[in-house]
């Protein structure tokens, strides 16, 4: 919880001190070179190295005119399981009805070749349908978010019967990185934030052709205790707007059998503790839009706070387990990358919290 | 058979694994062993279903005898549902001597009085334990065996489980409990739980306990007590052993040694104020920081006891976590004036 310290040797022997400050030096000069990136052992590359230490507070924006509201309900209420994507080659936003056409071809040959032939199953044809989510974007760099269904049509179905949609995905980028978007060469569409929800086999079946389409990568979106941290204490910033209702936390701790812990806490209490940590904050500089920054110290401290509350009763450390899931009356994040945006209003800001996380974990 | 004994019939087969519907059937005793036979439970269940109601036809059956069959398999697997504890309070001076059928009648008929059209079935264990089925009905239906409520009370304790229990019907129960056992009370003794053995066991001291003791061990044997890794080499001694040694033994005083019951979860509510010197402004708030913390694990008993002897709990345990297996509950609210829980009382009017 205290900053590092450098433990100071008492040897007698004056050599001795040398050569330990010398191997210092040379430690120092090597970080120097390959900066911060080194301490967290990635190689250097395009993307941001670090989450944001400081980012700005979420304002609630109402995006009814700029979104469909169909398009809207689709996202929002619904548990999506996050991946990160690396850039798509020569992916075209014209393109949208080509590709469906494609990705419908390609289930429905999948399904045929690894399919067993069952007696009395229900024979089910599936049709892909791609679109345009527009209105996401917040930046004029972000590629408009594609979402992508798979819906069923039973093969004796009546015309007017409704479709039903067996698998839903979408691929996103709010907010993104200006620099990594230059860096890229124009064939590449930049969309690192996928979500989806429905059968694991479509999943894999939809991963696979982008895959093979467009030269990607796919890979586990895990949302670490410092993220989750960050959505504790902006969910509980938003509850200045709109009721959050409580903040809810979910602890592992390491032992036999595994104890799970629920800590909830009320959103008006939660709220008047991480206004106290934000008022005694000794960073702040007497700016404009100091009200509106939040700083990766004050979430900690407050973590800390709701931790030492904790502790003042039980006398357990919370912090020798793993948070595994955040949620709030605005939504819930879990550690293994799932999320649920259950108000419009915060659908932009969170997504644009996740597109960060998309970005520091793709690879290149 | 009429329709409630059928659609019972039915439920109790969809509900009951194969295997153990072969058993149940056995302990029932109501049909014959030719008819058992006939029954063939290598089919699915829906035909199960079918050749069972033609064998209960034939022998007219009513829903009084499916129900004794519900009860039969309830009595065998009792970790299920939810069940919740009371507590009678206030014995009168004759409630020590009370008999099993004094209890009976005395319970029918206080909960006759009470509601018309009340199906009751007492059956006692042999563990000592009296059972209660009960269908509600009222004046105007009949009792309903599908939603049963289910009671256990052993006789000579205060305590009693039920399981199912609407809360229309609570207060007509607990009066008639209350008046049956010769009482005059009977409040929630904030113990709930799925497992109705391990939440009994907790509560009847069933288990291993172990008291304070100043001196755990004689001096001789020090070493050996501690755990496994422990050098043979006399002179190399663990640096940790000692604190890890202390750390063990308060974890078993607080929680107890060997084998604990498997209480699944225990809820704190917590109305108490923040108080942290390093943070000023909220500590000088006046209200409370509302909060609820719930324990959750296969077994939170043993989960803490880890927790203690691990570190990751400080030692001695605080009393918090240590009243669930002391005091037999695992429901808590606490508040800056009273450390101990509040309960809730429940008096009957004589």
């Amino acid at each position: 919880m205290e900053g590092s310290y450098m433990s100071v040797a008492k040897t007698p022997h004056g050599s001795v001190v040398k050569r330990r400050s010398k191997s210092q030096i040379y430690q120092q000069s090597i970080r120097s070179c390959f900066s911060v990136a080194s301490r967290l052992g990635l190689t250097p590359g395009q993307t941001k190295m670090r989450l944001n230490t400081s980012r700005k507070a979420p304002k609630s924006q109402n995006i009814t005119d700029k979104v469909n509201p169909e398009h809207l309900a689709l996202m929002i209420k619904t548990e999506w399981q996050l991946s990160y994507v690396t850039p798509l080659y020569q992916f075209r936003h014209t393109q949208l009805k080509s590709y469906a056409r494609q990705l419908s071809a390609f289930i429905a040959a999948e399904k045929q070749q690894g399919l067993a032939v069952e007696v009395g199953a229900q024979q089910n044809t599936f049709k892909v349908s791609i679109s345009v989510l527009e209105g996401l974007a917040e930046t004029n760099d972000d590629p408009e978010t594609v979402l992508i269904q798979v819906q069923s049509k039973p093969l004796f179905a009546r015309q007017d019967d409704p479709q039903k949609t067996v698998w839903s995905g979408w691929l996103s980028c709010i907010n993104s990185n200006p620099e990594y978007l230059r860096s890229l060469s124009k064939d590449f569409t930049c969309l690192p934030l996928f979500g989806c929800k429905g059968a694991e086999g479509f999943t894999s079946l939809v991963k696979d052709w982008l895959q093979r389409t467009f030269d990607c990568c796919f890979g586990l979106l895990e949302i670490s205790q410092t993220s989750l941290q960050w959505l504790a204490a902006l969910w509980t910033n938003c509850h200045m707007e709109s009721n959050v209702q409580s903040l809810k936390m979910h602890w592992a701790l390491p032992v036999v059998p595994p104890l799970h812990v629920t800590y909830t806490v009320s959103a008006d209490d939660a709220l008047d503790l991480w206004n106290s940590v934000r008022k005694n904050s000794p960073e702040k500089s007497k700016r404009a839009d100091e009200e509106e920054c939040v700083d990766i110290e004050e979430v900690t401290r407050f973590m800390q706070g709701l931790m030492s509350h904790f502790y003042r009763h039980f006398r357990v450390d919370l912090s020798a387990g793993d948070l595994t899931q955040v949620s709030t009356a605005l939504g819930s994040a879990k550690r293994s990358g799932r999320i649920k945006i259950s108000n419009s209003r915060y659908l932009i800001n969170t997504l644009s919290l996740l597109t960060e996380i998309a970005f520091l974990k793709m690879p290149i | 058979m009429d329709d409630s004994a059928k659609r019972l019939l039915q439920r109790l087969v969809r509900r009951i694994p194969t295997q153990m519907l072969r058993d149940t059937l056995d302990k029932w005793e109501r049909l014959t062993a030719k008819q058992r036979e006939f029954v063939d439970f290598t089919q699915s269940k829906w035909t199960i279903t079918q050749e069972l109601l033609a064998v209960c036809e034939e022998r007219e059956l009513s829903v009084k005898h499916i129900a004794e069959l519900e009860m039969i398999y309830v009595i065998g697997n009792p970790n299920q549902g939810m069940w919740h504890t009371f507590q009678l309070v206030d014995a009168e001076d004759d409630a020590h001597s009370l008999e099993l059928v004094q209890f009976k009648e005395q319970f029918k008929s206080h909960l006759s009085e009470l509601k018309r059209n009340v199906a009751v079935k007492i059956k006692k264990h042999t563990d000592e334990a009296v059972w209660i089925r009960i269908a509600w009905g009222d004046t105007f239906s009949r009792p309903n065996h599908l939603k049963a409520t289910y009671v256990v009370h052993y006789l000579q304790t205060p305590f009693v489980f039920v399981s199912g229990l609407l809360s229309k019907h609570k207060p007509l129960l607990l009066q008639a409990l209350t008046l049956s056992t010769r009482h005059q009370g009977i409040k929630d003794a904030n113990l709930s739980g799925q497992k109705l053995t391990a939440i009994r066991d907790l509560l009847m001291r069933q288990y291993q306990h172990v008291f304070p003791t100043k001196y755990p061990s004689p001096l001789a044997e020090r070493n050996r007590s501690v755990s496994s890794f422990v050098h043979l080499d006399p002179h190399i001694e663990n640096e940790q052993a000692e604190a890890s040694a202390n750390r063990h033994r308060m974890a078993g005083e607080a929680f107890g040694n060997g084998m604990l019951p498997a209480l699944q979860s225990a809820v704190y509510k917590l109305e108490t104020k923040f108080r942290d010197l390093t943070n000023e402004t909220m500590t000088e708030r006046d209200k409370p920081l509302r909060c609820v913390v719930k324990f959750s694990s296969p077994n939170i008993l043993e989960s803490l006891r880890h927790c203690a002897s691990t570190g990751i709990a400080s030692t001695p345990v605080t009393p918090l976590l240590s009243s669930i297996p002391l005091k037999g509950r695992n429901y808590f609210v606490i508040t800056d004036n009273a450390p101990s829980a509040s309960s809730q009382m429940c008096q009957t009017q004589d």
